[in-house]
């Protein structure tokens, strides 16, 4: 598993640098992005430009890693390719992240996020 | 009207049959062989993605709940298709369903707050949203499940 992070501007991007995120790797998925987000500031965005395939456990890992920033932080998700993109509205999940179309877009909506 | 137009269950041309390890990545690796040989019929990248995903949650929930991911336990996949859908039989030895009932029903319809928002309990509703002709059975120990997908293009 190897999730890359680093802060731009007001935001802690984390690149999640796999290409499934499935039931072989959910905990370990769910694990490493609370280790990488104990000291991230407020806005974390997760990179998902490079995951092909999500099952509902790498959904639930991912709505996990959300729970776990609490109410004062919040995780965003960036660049979901069209599967995961299915997988988020069949679950209605995509109501719920705010989910922006690539990271460009992400990272210019700083001003907003405040 | 021929009787062609029920299309039962176990008609079309058996494009793949597999035994798939207790295991979540065996599951991956038939998931890989799935899709390999969908693109032989050829199919769409949308129904390439439907099926990746529905097959997916099917598999997962057997190795998850069927044998609790313990134990040597082997799941039977058998894929036929026709010109209009891909049509899966799933066989394992593991716990029956509860209530031997598939559990699509009391499926959450809306966004709960984000505090309570559940961190499972997607699949069946994944399944229910893009399978047609859901039918699973107990029969001589094997759990037996059943669906189709359309390849006719999706709304």
């Amino acid at each position: 598993m190897q999730l890359d992070a680093e802060t731009i501007g007001n935001a802690f991007v984390i690149r999640v640098m796999e290409s499934r995120i499935d039931a072989a790797v959910a905990i370990q998925f769910k694990d490493q992005m609370r280790a990488l987000m104990n000291d991230a500031p407020g806005r974390v965005i997760a990179d998902m430009g490079r995951v092909d395939f999500l099952d509902s456990s790498g959904l639930g890992a991912v709505v996990a890693s959300m729970k776990y920033l609490g109410p004062e932080r919040k995780l965003e998700l960036a660049a979901l390719t069209p599967t995961v993109a299915k997988v988020f509205h069949l679950t209605r999940m995509d109501s719920v992240f705010t989910i922006h179309p690539d990271m460009t877009a992400a990272l210019g909506a700083d001003a907003d996020a405040a | 009207m021929p009787s062609s137009t029920r299309l039962g269950a176990d008609h079309g041309t058996l494009l793949l049959k597999l035994i798939i390890p207790n295991d979540p990545f065996a599951v991956r690796d038939a998931l890989r062989k799935i899709s390999d040989a969908l693109q032989k019929i050829p199919v769409s990248g949308e129904f390439q993605s439907t099926s990746q995903i529905v097959l997916a949650e099917a598999l997962n929930n057997i190795v998850e709940h069927a044998y609790d991911t313990v134990g040597s336990g082997q799941i039977g996949l058998v894929l036929r298709h026709t010109d209009q859908d891909l049509q899966v039989e799933l066989r394992d030895q593991g716990r029956p369903m509860p209530d031997q009932i598939v559990p699509t029903a009391d499926r959450p319809r809306q966004c709960p707050a984000p505090e309570t928002l559940p961190e499972g309990g997607f699949g069946w509703k994944i399944i229910d949203d893009l399978a047609q002709d859901l039918n699973y059975r107990r029969e001589s120990g094997d759990n037996i499940l059943k669906f189709r997908l359309s390849m006719v293009q999706m709304a």
